[in-house]
């Protein structure tokens, strides 16, 4: 709880799973940043190698227009953790403010805040999202607007709650009394305390956001082509079903890799920052 | 009961009145004038002029959303762009697949799930609990895309079983069709009800009256079918309604991935076309579907425990 033992926990002994998610994120991050220097174009067309299966060569097989899968995935790779960062970040400051005044002076503030959140949520997230994309205009950028709009609202919820808690805890009641301007109590005092359960929160939004961005790019909703963003070369591959499923079966188990990977990150954090509810 | 219930159905006025708001304000976002982006860019003044008339918009906004409700009571969606029929027409003939796809996704959900979180439930901790367990771990983590992807590969082209897409003619046929675009929800689904239900039937086990009810030598099929799962049922009810947003968005994307002629599909060809009224028309249909799906999981649970109808009586 306090946060001596988060110290001391940290001292002796990491949760197993933060480890492991964080060294598989690490490495994809070095994949997706390092990977696209040391390989060609994912662009790069040729034709005489068309629809080959994976080989020594092409380790995951091409395409129709004979571009190296593999290439494309480990491209891909950058576009997709991109789209994680960008649909969770807008949408983590948005919501974590709004909650936090929302929690901390109430009123009209709260009462705006939470009746927008009634009205979001009312909604099919997906859907809403397409249909905001699809007045904006296809694209990433029009996407991440999209996402922003309506991906706040969880993160106000759960940052509103935790401040209506953490508010009516004695050293939130000091700090009033001793006359702290509102905006140093709300940053000093509430926002360390309150904030963890967002980024829990966050940690595992990240890979719902690149699932919601590859759904999109699937849809030809987000990314455009040429890109090599997951979602889209699996609807490319679509077509070769029956002739080149590695065109779509590699980009899918990248995805499928990376769900992996965040969800121990997430849970090993939630261990970590929430120790009381560790077994 | 009957408060609670009437309770719960003026709650969605609020809803259904943001719902509409939110709705009507979408097709604001279309950048620069609707009227002009309709008509093209080689549209003399005047035409445009009379566009705007033709669709309200020089009318003060709150005019507008009045407008926009009284048609909608009427059930009046507008006219499709680029299909030329109302749109109350349109909807209704997509809305069928839809519909006959979300049920089905939630009874292969569950036909998965139950067996599933009974087995792990009972066999705690040993290897069938673990192998149900990295299961629903990996069934989560999987987009429906792709598992739709792997299942055609699978079933539709390797072993030529199901169709790669389509709805067929004939409610036997649209079961048939639709197993696999269902079965593709159901394995992103079962792992969260499975979850729910193996954690609350673990804790049902450990209670009082199940070893009542062992000790009476009742056989272990009717302590485990007749006394715990009765009992620990309502979570997974409640995860499966919890999700219903989330089962509704992935019917988009797999009427998609196989040819179901539902809304979602009308949905992402109305895109492509630029036809804002259906688009608008389908976010208002699925929002409110949602809502009542939601209602209906809630009464549901009225129905199945009477814990809780105590608790709102």
């Amino acid at each position: 709880m306090s946060a001596a033992t988060t110290v001391g926990t940290i001292g002796r002994r990491l949760p197993r799973n933060l480890v492991l998610g964080a060294f598989l994120l690490a490495a994809w991050v070095v994949l997706a940043t390092c990977g696209p220097l040391l390989l060609g174009s994912p662009s790069a067309m040729d034709l005489l190698h068309a629809l080959r299966p994976p080989s020594l060569t092409f380790p995951f097989g091409t395409d129709n227009l004979g571009r190296g899968i593999f290439t494309r995935v480990v491209w891909g790779a950058h576009i997709d953790l991109e789209i994680g960062l960008f649909t969770v970040l807008p949408a983590f400051f948005i919501g974590s403010t709004l909650g936090l005044l929302a929690g901390y002076f109430g009123g009209v503030i709260e009462t705006v805040v939470m009746r927008l959140v009634d009205i979001a949520v009312a909604f099919p997230f997906l859907v809403i999202v397409i249909a905001i994309v699809a007045v904006l205009g296809p694209g990433l950028g029009n996407m991440y607007i999209a996402v922003a709009m309506v991906g706040w609202v969880s993160y106000a919820r759960i940052t509103r709650a935790e401040t209506l808690l953490a508010k009516r805890l004695e050293y939130a009641e000091a700090a009033r009394l001793l006359g702290l301007p509102d905006r140093r109590v709300l940053l000093r005092h509430l926002l360390p305390n309150v904030i963890p359960q967002a980024v829990i929160y966050a940690s595992s939004d990240v890979i719902l956001g690149i699932f919601l961005g590859s759904s999109l790019g699937f849809l030809g909703l987000g990314a455009q082509p040429p890109s090599p963003e997951w979602g889209l070369i699996i609807a490319d591959g679509y077509s070769f079903v029956d002739r080149a499923p590695w065109i779509s079966a590699f980009p899918g188990l990248a995805i499928v890799l990376l769900a992996i990977s965040f969800s121990l990150f997430g849970d090993g954090l939630a261990d970590l920052l929430r120790p009381e509810t560790r077994r | 009961m009957i408060r609670y219930i009437l309770r719960r159905l003026v709650m969605l006025v609020p809803v259904a009145v943001g719902i509409t708001m939110v709705v009507f304000l979408l097709v604001r976002l279309i950048p620069g004038d609707p009227a002009r982006t309709l008509l093209g860019i080689h549209a003399t003044p005047e035409l445009v002029a009379a566009m705007r008339a033709h669709l309200g918009l020089d009318r003060p906004l709150w005019v507008q959303y009045l407008i926009f409700v009284r048609h909608l009571a009427a059930g009046d969606f507008g006219h499709s762009y680029y299909y030329g029929e109302a749109i109350s027409q349109l909807v209704l003939t997509h809305l069928g697949p839809t519909l006959v796809l979300i049920a089905y996704s939630v009874v292969l959900t569950l036909v998965i799930a139950l067996p599933a979180g009974l087995l792990a439930a009972v066999r705690r901790d040993q290897a069938a609990d673990h192998l149900v367990r990295i299961g629903a771990v990996v069934g989560v983590g999987l987009p429906s895309y792709w598992i739709g992807f792997m299942l055609i590969l699978l079933l539709a082209v390797t072993i030529p079983i199901f169709p790669v897409a389509g709805y067929g003619t004939g409610f036997p046929s649209h079961l048939f069709d639709l197993f696999l675009p269902a079965l593709t929800i159901a394995i992103n689904l079962a792992p969260l009800v499975l979850r729910a239900l193996r954690a609350s039937l673990m804790e049902a086990l450990a209670s009082g009256y199940i070893d009542t009810a062992r000790a009476k030598g009742l056989p272990r099929r009717v302590v485990l079918l007749g006394h715990a799962l009765p009992n620990a049922i309502v979570p997974a009810v409640t995860v499966l309604g919890l999700n219903i947003g989330y089962l509704v968005g992935s019917t988009v994307i797999v009427e998609t991935v196989f040819a179901v002629p539902g809304l979602g599909q009308l949905m992402i060809n109305s895109i492509g076309t630029r036809d804002y009224p259906v688009i608008q028309a389908v976010t208002l249909v699925l929002g409110v579907l949602v809502v009542l799906v939601n209602l209906a999981t809630d009464l549901m649970q009225l129905l199945l425990d009477p814990r809780v109808r105590r608790e709102v009586a």
